[in-house]
């Protein structure tokens, strides 16, 4: 055991140290304050004398049509209940969230492929401190950007005199911990599949798959539906992260503590099974493609 | 001569039968676009309660299941009318003026634990007046008829008080044209008038007869027969029996009983003294307020429930579109009787409700400013254009605090609202540099990592 995580902090400090003197995640983590930023300046030209009008500005303007048209009215109101940050704050992590999945995903199958890791195991590690210690440069970049985020939030909150909320922190938490799961899944797909472009078009149609069935769980309908699709979405929900993060984000609008809780409960057991799922692969599978 | 006669005279048919071909296509496709194709349907006609009042909508054939509020008596009758598109409003319309029968048998409910059969029941519903306003009664069967031949008595008691009324006033006016004038002709010969005053003086005034509908919001509704339906929250499946016991083809529906997320909560119109014809709502307990700081705001606290959206609109109407995932609050009724504490600037002050008055601003600037009421002493029917709670933004004063508090102090459940004033852009900036910042650590590393190489 004791060698196993010798070899995941060595790893992972070498893979966050590579991380560090590229510039991909500079650029991911600029981008993310810029869209931030977007949307902050933007909700501050949104306000009249009678509150957020998200017509007064053409980002919210189309930000505004698309979630009432495809959400109703109800939801709009509800995410902006505090302010932008809220919104702000999803959107813009998911450039730095899709950046460190994508690459780690990429590079565990370049590595798979060309026999790196096989070469690894050789030595003092094995197929499970290699992912490991990849997991953990990507949550501590992903925490670090979080943490960036937020601090420029609560700046623009000074600046602009928006309020930041309990609600803001929450979702910080919310985010983290989803990011966690969604690179165990980058794992898991990286463990099943032997190429770097196989294990990245599977975990980009993964990604889609429970993104698009969270926004259908939401789209307005007409009736109560429960088709053999609505089944299966359902059954897909339980496995998906962003179930989770919809069920704590959910709770932090409503203010209700105990469903916060679940949603991190949730993902956290997710990250634990899938994880557990992907040791499982590569100690059957082996690291060689 | 004689075949360029019939040449003529062909082309004259074909012409007018082309005419009418035309007419008639064209007259066909008015009478198709101006008349919806009615349909013979089987459906359910439902009056539920709301939260607020009683509602009515109707689940047509091709609807699967329809939405009744938990705990509370909704009325379900099955019948035979004429269903139709809409198409100017989007929506499905009954013609009962057409067709409207109303059939004998069974209700029958199962699911959750429930397997009840209802037969229709005699039934009426009413509001009665009170603080709250929200006082929903109904009456079943005998007591129904009693509710109901109370109320027609106490119309027809306050028709004849009416009658008897105007009649007494009519006495009255005679009597006192009869004194005044006997009082003027006396004093005016000099004679001593102080019995015909002290009659004059004695007169009274009959009393107007108080209104039959005084002691109710809302009165009886006429007595109708349906089945009454009260249920816990939960999924059922509900089917319409025949008086032989057969189902009714068409009658098999699934039934969602739901009850509220959250109830007595505060929301409040927001009403900017720029734009009081377009009030705003705030219903998120604790959400934060933004505003540009250019007016005061008025406010009205208004008690809401927190229902699932979906279930909510389709129970208002059965063919309306909702989110099952996320819920909407319902404004009942305005809090009566309220004080806003309004903190700001470290001191914390009591706002009661206030009348006030629009008025239009003189010169060649558009707009109105309102203005506090003053009962006029010319018009005594004037009315105050606006009744609310004034919050005064200050210039300065950027984060004001609300609560609302019922009239013995006690805080109003989930009415506390931050209100933020954003009068323009904070220095952007500032922002900007601080999302780029990134790059800039970026810049530093590869410079470091590249003096580190070139070691």
């Amino acid at each position: 055991m004791n060698y196993r995580m010798n070899a995941t902090v060595a790893i992972g400090r070498h893979r966050l140290r590579e991380s560090l003197i590229h510039p991909g995640y500079y650029i991911s983590l600029t981008i993310s304050l810029l869209v931030g930023y977007a949307f902050v300046a933007a909700f501050v030209r949104s306000i009249d004398s009678s509150g957020f009008n998200y017509h007064a500005n053409p980002l919210y303007d189309f930000v505004g049509g698309v979630l009432s048209g495809a959400f109703g009215s109800t939801v709009l109101s509800r995410v902006f209940a505090d302010g932008p940050f809220l919104f702000a704050m999803n959107v813009s992590f998911l450039p730095v969230l899709l950046y460190l999945a994508m690459t780690s995903v990429y590079r565990f199958g370049t590595e798979k492929s060309s026999g790196a890791i096989e070469l690894l195991t050789y030595g003092p590690s094995d197929g499970t401190s290699y992912f490991l210690g990849s997991l953990a440069k990507d949550v501590l970049l992903s925490a670090a950007a979080l943490l960036a985020l937020f601090l420029f939030y609560c700046f623009a909150g000074i600046v602009d005199n928006i309020a930041v909320t309990p609600r803001l922190l929450e979702e910080v938490f919310l985010l983290f911990f989803s990011a966690i799961a969604i690179f165990a899944y980058g794992i898991l797909v990286s463990s099943v599949t032997d190429s770097a472009n196989s294990a990245l078009a599977l975990f980009l149609a993964g990604f889609v798959l429970l993104a698009v069935s969270l926004v259908g769980s939401y789209a307005i309908v007409g009736g109560y539906v429960r088709s053999l699709s609505a089944i299966a979405a359902w059954i897909v929900q339980w496995f998906s992260p962003f179930f989770y993060w919809s069920l704590g984000t959910r709770a932090a609008i409503a203010g209700e503590f105990g469903g916060f809780a679940l949603g991190i409960i949730g993902l956290i057991v997710l990250v634990v099974a899938v994880l557990t799922a992907s040791h499982f692969i590569i100690r059957s599978r082996g690291v060689r493609p | 001569m004689r075949a360029s006669e019939m040449r003529k005279r062909n082309s004259y048919r074909v012409r007018v039968a082309f005419a009418m071909i035309v007419l008639i296509l064209g007259v066909g496709t008015v009478l198709y676009a101006d008349v919806p194709l009615r349909e013979e349907q089987f459906i359910y006609s439902i009056v539920s309660f709301n939260g607020r009042d009683y509602g009515g909508t109707f689940v047509r054939q091709d609807s699967g299941t329809f939405y009744l509020m938990a705990g509370t008596d909704n009325f379900v009758s099955a019948r035979k009318t004429l269903v139709y598109y809409w198409p100017i409003t989007a929506n499905y319309r009954v013609d009962t003026q057409t067709l409207n029968h109303q059939f004998d048998g069974t209700l029958h409910i199962r699911g959750n634990g429930v397997d009840i059969r209802l037969r229709q029941e005699q039934y009426t519903y009413y509001n009665l007046r009170g603080t709250y306003e929200l006082n929903w009664e109904v009456a079943k069967g005998q007591e129904a008829e009693k509710v109901f031949q109370d109320y027609q008595k106490m119309v027809t008691d306050y028709q004849n008080g009416l009658l008897e009324y105007q009649k007494e006033l009519s006495d009255y006016q005679d009597s006192m044209n009869s004194l005044g004038a006997q009082i003027i002709r006396l004093s005016n010969q000099g004679k001593d008038v102080a019995k015909l005053v002290e009659q004059l003086k004695a007169l009274k005034q009959p009393r107007e007869p108080a209104q039959a509908s005084s002691k109710y919001a809302m009165p009886p509704t006429r007595l109708q027969h349906a089945f009454i339906v009260n249920l816990k929250p939960g999924l059922y499946k509900v089917e319409f029996l025949n008086p032989d016991g057969s189902t009714m083809e068409g009658s098999e529906k699934q039934l969602i009983v739901f009850a509220e997320h959250a109830a007595n909560r505060v929301g409040y119109d927001v009403i900017p003294g720029d734009k009081w014809t377009r009030p705003e709502s705030s219903t998120m307990p604790g959400s934060v307020l933004y505003i540009d700081g250019s007016t005061d705001l008025y406010l009205r606290p208004f008690f809401e429930t927190e229902y699932n959206d979906l279930y909510y609109e389709k129970l208002l109407s059965n063919d309306a579109r909702g989110n099952p995932n996320a819920t909407q609050w319902v404004k009942l009724q305005q809090v009566p009787a309220a004080r806003i504490a309004v903190t700001g600037a470290g001191k914390t002050e009591s706002v009661t409700e206030e009348d006030f008055r629009v008025q239009q601003l003189q010169g060649a600037t558009l707009g109105y400013q309102i203005v506090p009421y003053v009962q006029s002493t010319t018009d005594p029917y004037a009315k105050p254009d606006l009744i609310a709670y004034r919050i005064p933004i200050a210039s300065g004063e950027t984060v004001v605090h609300i609560a609302g508090r019922v009239s013995n102090g006690d805080p109003l459940p989930g009415s506390r609202r931050q209100i933020r004033v954003i009068a323009s852009p904070g220095p952007e900036t500032l922002l900007i540099v601080l999302a780029l910042l990134p790059l800039m650590i970026m810049a530093i590393a590869l410079r470091a990592r590249s003096r580190r190489y070139s070691k």
